[in-house]
């Protein structure tokens, strides 16, 4: 047994409070002396030249300070993605940088034309209806499949077949084809998500100020300050250097991925330039809808086969992508996609093939899942099609197929060395109820509604060891009272990152959980990191963290060495243990010394031992380290409207150790949820006409309520894993990957139909339940908008 | 494309006379808890130099429910006022339904009752379940008033029967008749083409003979489909004198199909709307039946009340 004095413990995150009674401070609750407004001109068409623009109406409104357009830009072209800076040169060809803070021509409608600052933002607005631009109306393109056609409009001028990032699965490995040719049975599944958009309630904002030492302070939500910074100095701002700009993230409105792309952040940066003030720069949630971020849709095929004792023998994935406008994540996010896909079971033969294609639709990013939940969709009902093939429980086929610790992982050149999920599978389907649930792939359900159950697996990063700059530090200090000063950064959106720290800084400190205090989110304060996204931020930041507390703990036995004669024990520093702000030793029973002693005694001593307490530490981490998740759902299909309810869900994860359960249950019922809506709801429509998004709003758009929650259970399967701080792996972002796939499967164990494209809308059920899905109607294949 | 909020002048009324007298100037609007009109300026649809709260008017904020009287919705009455009140939940279960189901929580707490049925955006759900119901608008200038019916209260495109010079002050609902139930239900789709619907609802009022056999009374309505909801009034003649069961509520169906005009939607649209229909007027026919049926004696609600 452990004797943890914290991890594993259902702790309060101690940022919550400020959270709840407001007095936490986001980018839009600060005001700097002097401030301006900065507002954005959207062009309302989707493809057009701009013939010209005439800024004068709106220069000459009183209280405008500048109206800039492409021409006050930097002739440099960047990508508002910020990976380039964490990627090796050699993978780094998947960042296109393609994009003007202003643009020269319209690419999607909402691209941005103009900007403004004003004294306030209500002349900064009327600043931008008085900005005349003759646009002259380009042919769009809004369909992936038809960007790839000859002749198609081209999007951008130095890329006429509008593919924006092709590549081979690097790890392609065996003969596929000759596979497929010897297999007992092969199956396959087409399908394509939708843009989920991330909603994170802060809509995207950024305050700059160049400061009388002529340093560029930005403010804004960044997920990543430390590589946007990079990003900026090194692809939009080239006069500027590294330590020319301090970059801080106050409190996060939600991330969800967004917020790992440059936002407005250019813009403010622009501006303040150009009018020597501090400029904020504000979009609305309209806007956000209009073409902030969304989910990358991936359109997809994904063929499998295996023998008839359920061994799989192949699989091979195309993915085309629909970028957008401009490429930020999705390269990457595709890349990912690949991956995980191609990597979550145990498979000798593989191929696997990507192309990423501009179209004038918005711009689309990283999101939670990062292409694993895209991917996810495809492959588990191509694996379900499959199992049916051999007459298999599903449950089963995946069971005969999972990888074991010493085969390669899904990012190949790095081996699996820790994986639970044949435990989730085992643990989940006990408490689903799966053996009595699943009646066979011929099982006969009658009635209006009828119910039926699916399960899905997957395998996800923590962090990207061997491939990401993955390397992080932080820096720590005690206090005479005994409590500690921790400057750490990873970026606090929510997720409770802060308070998980906390308990690992307070068992490796031996110090007490309630006086440790988070410094984060300066740049100028905080080591070098690359931000909390691929589930990361536990396994490196958190690796840190204990590098440095053990160090601090050390630093307290040895100082404590003397307190303990003066109870007359002679005792060795490694005798001395210190937990939740006592020191102790088994070998002086009774005795208790507060860590505010020793604390206190080392700042006050004015002889030769004077010295705060105080420690860094740093990690490197070499591996992905790969968390797991194994899921059933359980669903009612009406089938006379279409309408699917999730009735029951239980997932399993692999977590290695939960440093906080309540945390990491957190975790997975918002990304369940999350998941939900992605699966059944969540519709990001854009106009096969005009490019104009339809889905314009939260009564349009449609997110998943309390009503739509079911009864769910998440069960924690905890071994340590040898690196992990404490033995913790990542959760953030796996329990989204798992409910569109697990929900399909139960949808067609339950009426027999299977929908191709997500959202599984009513409407789309019901066409399915009535013409099969191969006379699929709306084939416009926009966004989504086929069966 | 979207805005920020431009600068407006806020009058907060203390009568009815002053709230209509303000709306004389151009540019001038009604105002009452926001949730249609803020989000209809910032996307620049309609813009107003002057908004004219109706929230501090003394009088317009009664709220009463009773089986025998009827309920009374003040102008000022919350949608979350209704949500937890047993009466509407027992006896007006329709609009229970459309108040519940409404979300997120946050425009329960802003918007009125009122607010949503004079916004007249035809996918609304309280305007479906107040034709249901068959609700009277209490119209006022601040010294006469009349009353209109709901039926006579949309007037095409987003217009209502609101002259110049008034204001609503208050909805009314009869009480229902003694064995009789209510029904609300929707359901949503995304648009696909501009002018494509996202949504069904529907919702049903029947009420039965003594021997809670045969239908006496019944409304249909379905909404999304046309400026403002729809009766069926061809179903819900049809329906009288029935048999409460199945073989009714089909055929009423059908007739709700039947008098939806095709939109300029893709045929597969078309398809799937028409049977959403057929459904939804089926689902809350019975619906509201089966509620008639189970009605437990109303005397023990009476007493109740007190
Ligand atoms: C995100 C979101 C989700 C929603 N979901 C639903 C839903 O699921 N179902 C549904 O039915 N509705 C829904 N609504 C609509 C919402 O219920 C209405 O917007 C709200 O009830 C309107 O009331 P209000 O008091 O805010 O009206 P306001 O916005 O203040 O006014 C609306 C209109 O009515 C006029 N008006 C207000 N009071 C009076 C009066 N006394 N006399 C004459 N004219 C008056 C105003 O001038 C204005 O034109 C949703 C709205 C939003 C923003």
């Amino acid at each position: 047994m452990n004797d943890f004095a914290y991890v594993g413990k259902r702790m309060t995150k101690p940022d919550i409070y400020g959270k709840v009674t407001g007095e936490a401070k986001y980018t839009d609750d600060i005001t700097l002396p002097g401030m301006v407004e900065g507002r954005i001109l959207c062009a309302p068409v989707a493809h057009a030249k701009i013939v010209s623009i005439d800024t004068s109406e709106a220069e000459a409104l009183p209280g405008v300070l500048c109206v800039l357009t492409h021409k006050d830009c930097p002739d440099i072209r960047f990508s508002r993605s910020t990976m380039a800076e964490a990627l090796p040169e050699f993978a780094f060809t998947g960042e296109r940088q393609d994009q003007f803070i202003l643009t020269d021509k319209v690419r999607y409608m909402g691209d941005w034309v103009a900007a403004v600052a004003a004294e306030d933002i209500t002349t900064a607005e009327r600043a931008l209806e008085l900005i005349r631009v003759e646009y002259e109306p380009l042919p769009p393109v809004l369909d992936p499949f038809t960007a790839l056609e000859q002749g198609a409009p081209v999007v951008h001028e130095d890329c006429a077949d509008n593919i924006a990032f092709e590549m081979d699965h690097p790890f392609n490995c065996g003969d596929v084809e000759k596979a497929f040719a010897e297999a007992d049975a092969v199956a396959e599944f087409s399908g394509v998500n939708s843009r989920q958009k991330h909603l994170h309630m802060e809509t995207d904002v950024a305050i700059a100020s160049f400061e009388s030492d002529k340093r560029l302070v930005i403010y804004s939500p960044s997920q990543g300050p430390h590589l946007a910074k990079k990003h900026l100095t090194k692809r939009v701002f080239p006069d500027l250097d590294d330590g020319d700009i301090r970059w801080i993230s106050p409190a996060i409105g939600g991330g969800f991925g967004a917020r790992l792309a440059l936002g407005v952040e250019p813009a403010a940066v622009l501006l303040a330039r150009h009018c020597n003030r501090p400029v904020r720069v504000t979009t609305t949630r309209e806007e956000d809808f209009q073409g902030y971020s969304s989910r990358t849709d991936m359109h997809q095929t994904i063929r499998v086969a295996a023998t008839k004792e359920g061994k799989l023998l192949a699989i091979d994935q195309k993915i085309v992508s629909d970028s957008g406008a401009y490429l930020s994540h999705s390269a990457t996010t595709s890349t990912v996609n690949m991956q995980k896909t191609l990597g979550v079971l145990k498979c000798d033969n593989i191929k696997g093939h990507l192309t990423v294609v501009y179209t004038n639709t918005p711009v689309t990013s990283g999101f939670r899942g990062y292409g694993n939940p895209e991917g996810a969709f495809v492959l588990q009902q191509a694996l379900d099609r499959l199992a049916e093939k051999i007459g298999m429980d599903p449950m089963e086929f995946r069971l005969r197929n999972l990888k074991e610790p010493g085969d390669p992982s899904c990012f190949v050149p790095v081996t699996l060395e820790h994986t639970k999920l044949k435990e989730c599978i085992d643990v989940g389907a006990e408490k689903f109820g799966w053996k009595d649930k699943w009646q066979g792939w011929d099982a006969a359900k009658e009635g209006r509604y009828r119910r039926g159950v699916g399960m899905s697996v997957l395998t996800h990063a923590s962090g990207a060891g061997g491939f990401l700059l993955e390397h992080s530090s932080c820096v720590m200090k005690v206090l005479t009272d005994g409590s500690l000063n921790l400057i750490v950064s990873p970026c606090e959106m929510g997720q409770g990152i802060i308070g998980a720290l906390t308990q690992v800084a307070a068992e490796a400190t031996g110090l007490r959980y309630e006086q440790i205090r988070i410094s984060t989110g300066d740049t100028d304060v905080t080591m070098f990191d690359i931000g909390s996204h691929a589930s990361r931020s536990m396994l490196v930041i958190g690796n840190a963290v204990h590098a440095a507390g053990v160090k601090i703990h050390d630093q307290i036995c040895e100082r404590a060495v003397k307190y303990f004669e003066e109870h007359q024990v002679k005792l060795e520093a490694s005798d001395i243990k210190v937990r939740a702000g006592e020191i102790t030793s088994d070998k002086a029973p009774g005795v208790v010394i507060d860590v505010s002693k020793v604390a206190y005694d080392a700042i006050y001593d004015f002889g030769e031992g004077g010295s705060q307490l105080n420690a860094s530490g740093s990690y490197l981490s070499t591996s992905h380290h790969p968390n797991h998740q194994a899921a059933f759902a359980e669903v009612e299909v009406d089938t006379e409207t279409g309408q699917v309810t999730v009735v029951n869900y239980v997932s399993a994860h692999d977590i290695g150790r939960a440093i906080n359960p309540l945390l990491v249950e957190a975790q997975m019922e918002g990304s369940l949820v999350q998941g939900i809506g992605f699966a059944l709801t969540e519709d990001f429509v854009i106009d096969p006409e005009t490019g104009k998004v339809l889905s314009d709003s939260l009564l349009t758009y449609r997110l998943p309520s309390t009503m739509d929650v079911p009864p769910m259970e998440h069960l924690l399967i905890e071994e340590p894993l040898e690196a992990g701080p404490f033995g913790a792996k990542g959760c953030g972002e796996a329990g989204l990957v798992n409910p569109a796939p697990a929900i399909a499967n139960a949808i067609y164990d339950a009426v027999g139909i299977r929908v191709h494209s997500l959202p599984m809308s009513a409407d789309k059920v019901l066409w399915a339940l009535k013409h099969g899905t191969e006379e699929a109607p709306g084939q416009s294949r926009v966004s989504g908008q086929f069966l | 494309m979207a805005r920020v909020l431009q600068p407006f002048e806020f009058i907060e009324a203390a009568g009815v006379k002053e709230a209509v007298a303000a709306l004389s100037q151009p540019g001038t609007r009604l105002f009452a808890g926001g949730c249609d009109l803020v989000p209809a300026i910032r996307r620049g649809q309609v813009r107003y130099d002057t908004l004219v709260s109706i929230m501090k008017i003394e009088g317009l904020s009664e709220f009463s429910s009773h089986p025998k009287v009827g309920v009374k919705i003040g102008a000022q009455v919350l949608l979350s006022r209704l949500v937890n009140d047993i009466w509407v939940g027992k006896r007006w279960a329709a609009l229970h339904e459309a108040v519940e189901q409404l979300y997120p929580p946050h425009i329960r707490n802003m918007g009125t009752v009122v607010g949503n049925l004079c916004a007249a955006v035809n996918y609304y759900d309280v305007p479906v379940s107040m034709f249901a119901h068959r609700a009277v608008l209490t119209l006022s200038d601040g010294t006469t008033s009349r009353e209109v019916g709901i039926d006579d209260f949309y007037t095409g495109g987003r217009g209502t029967a609101v002259g110049a010079g008034e204001m609503v002050t208050q909805i009314d609902l009869p009480p229902p008749a003694a064995d009789a139930g209510s029904a609300f239900k929707k359901i949503y789709k995304a648009r696909r083409r501009a002018d494509d619907l996202h949504k069904i609802n529907a919702a049903a009022y029947v009420a039965l003979d003594e021997a809670k056999e045969k239908i006496t009374d019944a409304t249909l309505v379905i909404g999304c489909v046309g400026d403002s909801p729809l009766r069926i009034t061809a179903a819900e003649s049809a329906l009288v004198g029935q048999v409460a069961g199945d073989e009714a509520f089909n055929s009423a169906a059908e007739m709700a199909v039947a008098a939806v005009q095709p939109m300029t939607d893709a045929g597969w649209v078309e398809e799937i709307r028409s049977d959403w229909i057929r459904i939804l007027a089926r689902d809350v026919l019975a619906q509201a039946a089966s509620r008639a049926l189970s009605r437990h004696d109303p005397a023990e609600d009476a007493h109740l009340a007190y």
